[in-house]
């Protein structure tokens, strides 16, 4: 991470000193902001950077995105929660997402021409798609193959696999499924096992609903009602 | 995700499916699926263990909570040729709000698991209490009466003489609203009789308040009220201490005793609405409108405002009339009400004339004039 920033910032190695000690010096007195995105697969070492520069370079400030936090001092965490979508139809065209969609839309499909009775069908598509800005965006550029109603009546299927995004963006960015699985990949055995595991509830959850599911080795043995919250033992009030 | 019991946790979609895929690839799904079925087989197992007690209809409202996953571990049951599990989920866990659609889906899951031989007595019994309370809350008295007899014979099979005697109980008031008086006295002195002997302080407190609200011996009515009322209060029940209360204001009126008919039924509106019973408050105030009415003072004009109301009420609840109402004798009385103490515009009903009742408005209305009453009697006395 240290090189990385160091070349973008144009920071050159200098004999007998590390590169952090060189990017240390050399921001000591810059006003910057430093944007580190996606850290996730190099949270630790991101982490020392932080630690190590902020510390040092009173004028820096760095926005880092990560899937995790950095834990490191000073930090404070804004979390990104989806676009929003609306309940019914009357602020339909307000929400977050479905303004994304409609822009991307007829920027990528030009052909598009959402009408009025469209509605339903883009709020129904953005919320099947949870409000994810990248997912919008890639499933508003299949348009340019697609009907409106086409695009929905996939969203049955897997439609994360369907969805394909443009040549210029990350590989791992141009589907769907690519940015799962590269997220997929950077957790630890156990996380996937829990993440795969998690699955088998096809609506919310409790911790203990979640624990149960992932914790115990699968058995043929019935776990203990008390593992679950709200199944509190038969009172001996009862008649 | 903020739910009734707390912060949740929900995958987004896309994730879910994703886990889903890697969660076959690993081999694991049945496994896991297995796990999600004893989860809910727990549950449902939970559920059977308080049913017909105080804490029934919290556990119930704990159980919706998780109805969806209950009905995934249901499907993958019957997938699995696990028609008893999925029965027992059906059966226990309120899958559905709608009435019908739920009965329904248990008689189905009731009638596979006959047809493949894994039903016994105490699930059969379930199942069948079940479609009882459903049929009952759509006043399909028929249907209820039948299913409380099949639910009865099931548990006295299984050896749960408590539960058949719910199921007798529920069957008596069916029988009540199919008109077979004789059957009505009959199943509900026998359940009397099996709850007392088996110390089901609650379910004599019930069917107490049945016999009270039958018996044309108001003096023997009033006593088994009282008793019914220390009863429900005891096991916590304020449900069954409000429809009793009802009851006793009946009595009370039918008594010559409108000030005890008036704070009586001012109880049962006040429980009812502050457990947003909107169906029971509706003929709770009904009676209200009838001791309103007979009172004659200058509230009389809103007894035919309050069977507006009522009807308001009933109709955001579908639920549709009981037998209990006014000792069924609401309908003679409905007419001259409507007639005799209300305005055109309430007669015609709210709806139609574009007002509308909210719980809380329709109770404060009837316990207004019903405080009146109270007073007015005190003073009359005085």
């Amino acid at each position: 991470v240290f090189e990385a920033v160091a070349q973008v910032l144009g920071v050159s190695d200098i004999a007998g000193e590390t590169i952090a000690e060189t990017l240390a010096r050399w921001l000591s007195d810059r006003y910057l902001l430093l944007i580190l995105d996606n850290c996730e697969h190099v949270v630790e070492a991101a982490a020392a950077l932080c630690e190590l520069l902020l510390p040092m370079c009173s004028r820096l400030r760095i926005l880092a995105t990560s899937r995790e936090f950095l834990d490191v001092r000073g930090e404070h965490a804004i979390q990104t929660p989806s676009l929003s979508i609306p309940d019914g139809l009357a602020l339909a065209p307000l929400s977050d997402a479905v303004q994304l969609f409609l822009a991307r839309a007829s920027a990528k499909a030009p052909s598009f021409r959402p009408e009025d009775a469209d509605l339903g069908t883009v709020v129904q598509l953005c919320r099947r798609l949870d409000g994810l800005p990248l997912a919008i965006e890639l499933a508003a550029v299949q348009l340019r193959a697609m009907s409106l109603s086409q695009l929905a009546a996939r969203l049955h299927e897997r439609f994360w696999r369907l969805t394909a995004g443009g040549r210029t963006g990350m590989p791992r960015q141009r589907t769907l499924e690519a940015v799962v699985t590269w997220s997929y990949d950077l957790l630890s055995e156990v996380e996937q096992q829990a993440l795969a595991r998690l699955a088998v509830f096809p609506d919310h959850f409790t911790l203990d609903m979640a624990e149960a599911a992932i914790s115990a080795p699968p058995s043929t043995k019935r776990p203990s009602s008390t593992s679950f919250p709200g199944w509190s033992p038969s009172p001996s009030s009862a008649p | 995700v903020n739910a009734p019991d707390g912060l949740r946790y929900q995958l987004l979609e896309m994730l879910r499916q994703y886990g889903s895929d890697r969660l076959a690839e690993r081999g694991d799904i049945d496994q896991i699926q297995q796990r999600l079925l004893s989860w809910a087989t727990s549950g449902a197992e939970q559920l059977e263990s308080v049913i017909r007690t105080p804490v029934m209809d919290d556990a119930l409202r704990e159980a919706a909570i998780n109805a969806v996953t209950y009905r995934a571990a249901m499907r993958w049951a019957a997938a699995h040729g696990r028609e008893g599990a999925a029965l027992r989920i059906a059966s226990m866990v309120p899958l559905t709000k709608h009435r019908g659609e739920r009965r329904a889906e248990i008689l189905e899951r009731l009638t596979v698991a006959e047809r493949t031989s894994e039903l016994d007595d105490a699930a059969a019994g379930h199942a069948w209490a079940a479609i009882t309370n459903l049929a009952f809350e759509q006043n399909d008295w028929p249907a209820s009466l039948h299913a409380s007899a099949e639910a009865a014979a099931h548990f006295e099979a299984a050896g749960l003489p408590r539960l058949a005697a719910w199921a007798r109980y529920i069957g008596a008031i069916s029988a009540w609203g199919e008109g077979q008086s004789a059957q009505v006295d009959r199943l509900i002195s026998d359940v009397i009789a099996s709850f007392r002997q088996q110390d089901d302080e609650m379910g004599l407190g019930y069917s107490l308040w049945v016999a009270s609200v039958r018996s044309a011996d108001l003096a023997a009515a009033k006593e088994m009220a009282a008793e019914a009322d220390g009863l429900l209060q005891r096991v916590g029940a304020p449900m069954g201490v409000a429809h009793n209360a009802e009851g006793r204001g009946i009595i009370a009126y039918e008594r010559g005793e409108l000030g005890d008919a008036a704070r009586f039924l001012t109880d049962a509106i006040g429980l009812f609405a502050s457990y947003s019973n909107i169906g029971c408050t509706a003929h709770a105030l009904e009676a209200a409108a009838v001791v309103i009415s007979a009172a004659g003072r200058e509230d009389a004009g809103r007894a035919g405002e309050l069977l507006a109301a009522a009807d308001d009420l009933r109709a955001q609840s579908d639920q549709g009339h009981r037998p209990w109402e006014i000792r069924a004798r609401l309908g003679k009385l409905r007419g001259p009400l409507i007639a005799d103490g209300a305005d055109g515009a309430a007669a015609r009903g709210p709806t139609q004339d574009g007002r509308s009742y909210s719980l809380s408005e329709a109770a404060a209305l009837a316990v207004g004039a019903l405080r009146s009453i109270t007073r007015s009697t005190a003073d009359d006395r005085a």
